[in-house]
């Protein structure tokens, strides 16, 4: 699946690739007296700049997805390099590699006693579905007054969970009693 | 203190049009001693650039439009134009200045010609191996950017003849890409 690169992205890629890529070629002119590529740089600059200028005047032409790959694409072997120092210095961004967008990590941590007023259970009931988009699959974790309750063990109390887009099932393997103290953790995919 | 006029142009994404912004202050010498304001869109050749129908060789900017105008329909293609606002005093004040100059540079129209050669750079990337349509496409661009570098000294004169020159190679296109 895609992840989404916006524009001004790739002319960033563009600008520290430019150089890179002339830092590259002057080495190599001095050390190899040559350069497979020594136009490169100035390619790079020019598709930027045409980039750039598109994109100001208009930001929303469907012709800047295919433009911006080829700076990209152009930027080659600088880019691992280019990634590096655009991110330095800064927090770093994370990526929700099913969805493409930028997420920060939450950990939810409902803890409620069964029964007890506002509770998310009631005694009786065997299913609570948690209605959290992003729930990373599998971190759901459950302790029973203070002990871990065992993942879709057949033997003893234990659970299973169903993970969706916007909500995560819990199906316990007993029905829950009133005075039960159940904490579950777990960790979710926010978008920003 | 004495009164100094100044002025900044922008663009709209319309690249025929461009937007003159009085960016004076009026505190020494308010509005109201002034009959009026005038826009000079001077091309190289000191022959004015002015919008279809317009009677005079500038553009008139009274205050009813605010601090700004924005001027349409102008910029057919590119140009280096010195930019001359002009206030009009009724009660001139020594040591005050009523009148701003600056040269302004619109690259628009090479900037979408180079911007077209990279779409088809992006679909045909071979195209880069085409001796003669790389150089001309460098040398498109160097012209553009001789033209920025020119303006930034404001040298009207070698910013035109920059944009002359990306032209020739432009208007014929077919001998050089």
């Amino acid at each position: 699946m895609a992840v989404f690169v916006s524009t001004g992205t790739y002319i960033n890629y563009g600008k520290i690739s430019q150089f890179l890529a002339a830092d590259n070629i002057a080495k190599n002119m001095f050390m190899k007296a040559g350069d497979l590529a020594p136009n490169l740089s100035l390619l790079i600059e020019l598709v930027r700049k045409a980039i750039e200028w598109k994109n100001g005047i208009d930001s929303t032409s469907e012709s800047l997805n295919e433009t911006s790959l080829y700076l990209y694409d152009l930027c080659g072997k600088y880019i691992r390099q280019a990634k590096v120092i655009l991110n330095s210095g800064q927090t770093g961004t994370i990526i929700n590699p099913s969805t493409g967008n930028q997420v920060t990590i939450a950990t939810p941590n409902p803890q409620f006693r069964v029964g007890d007023p506002g509770a998310l259970m009631e005694a009786g009931e065997t299913t609570l579905t948690l209605n959290l988009a992003g729930v990373v699959n599998p971190s759901l974790e459950i302790t029973l007054d203070g002990v871990e309750v065992p993942y879709g063990d057949p033997l003893v109390f234990s659970f299973t969970a169903t993970y969706s887009p916007d909500s995560v099932e819990i199906v316990f393997s007993d029905q829950v009693e009133n005075g039960w103290l159940l904490n579950i953790h777990m960790v979710q995919l926010v978008n920003v | 203190m004495a009164f100094t006029g100044t002025s900044t142009v922008t663009q709209t994404s319309d690249i025929t049009s461009l937007v003159i912004t009085d960016t004076s202050s009026y505190s020494s010498e308010a509005q109201g001693t002034f009959s009026g304001r005038r826009i000079y869109l001077f091309k190289v050749d000191a022959t004015t650039l002015i919008p279809d129908g317009n009677p005079t060789a500038y553009i008139d900017f009274p205050f009813s439009f605010g601090a700004s105008i924005t001027i349409t329909g102008v910029l057919n293609t590119d140009y280096s134009l010195s930019v001359n606002v002009v206030w009009l005093s009724n009660a001139p004040q020594p040591g005050s200045i009523y009148t701003a100059t600056e040269v302004v540079t619109f690259l628009n129209y090479i900037n979408d010609f180079l911007y077209g050669k990279v779409q088809q750079l992006a679909a045909n990337t071979t195209l880069v191996n085409a001796t003669n349509w790389y150089n001309s496409l460098t040398k498109v661009y160097n012209e553009k950017e001789n033209a920025t570098q020119a303006t930034l000294f404001d040298d009207q004169f070698a910013a035109q003849s920059a944009i002359n020159r990306a032209f020739n190679l432009i208007n014929h296109e077919s001998l050089f890409f």
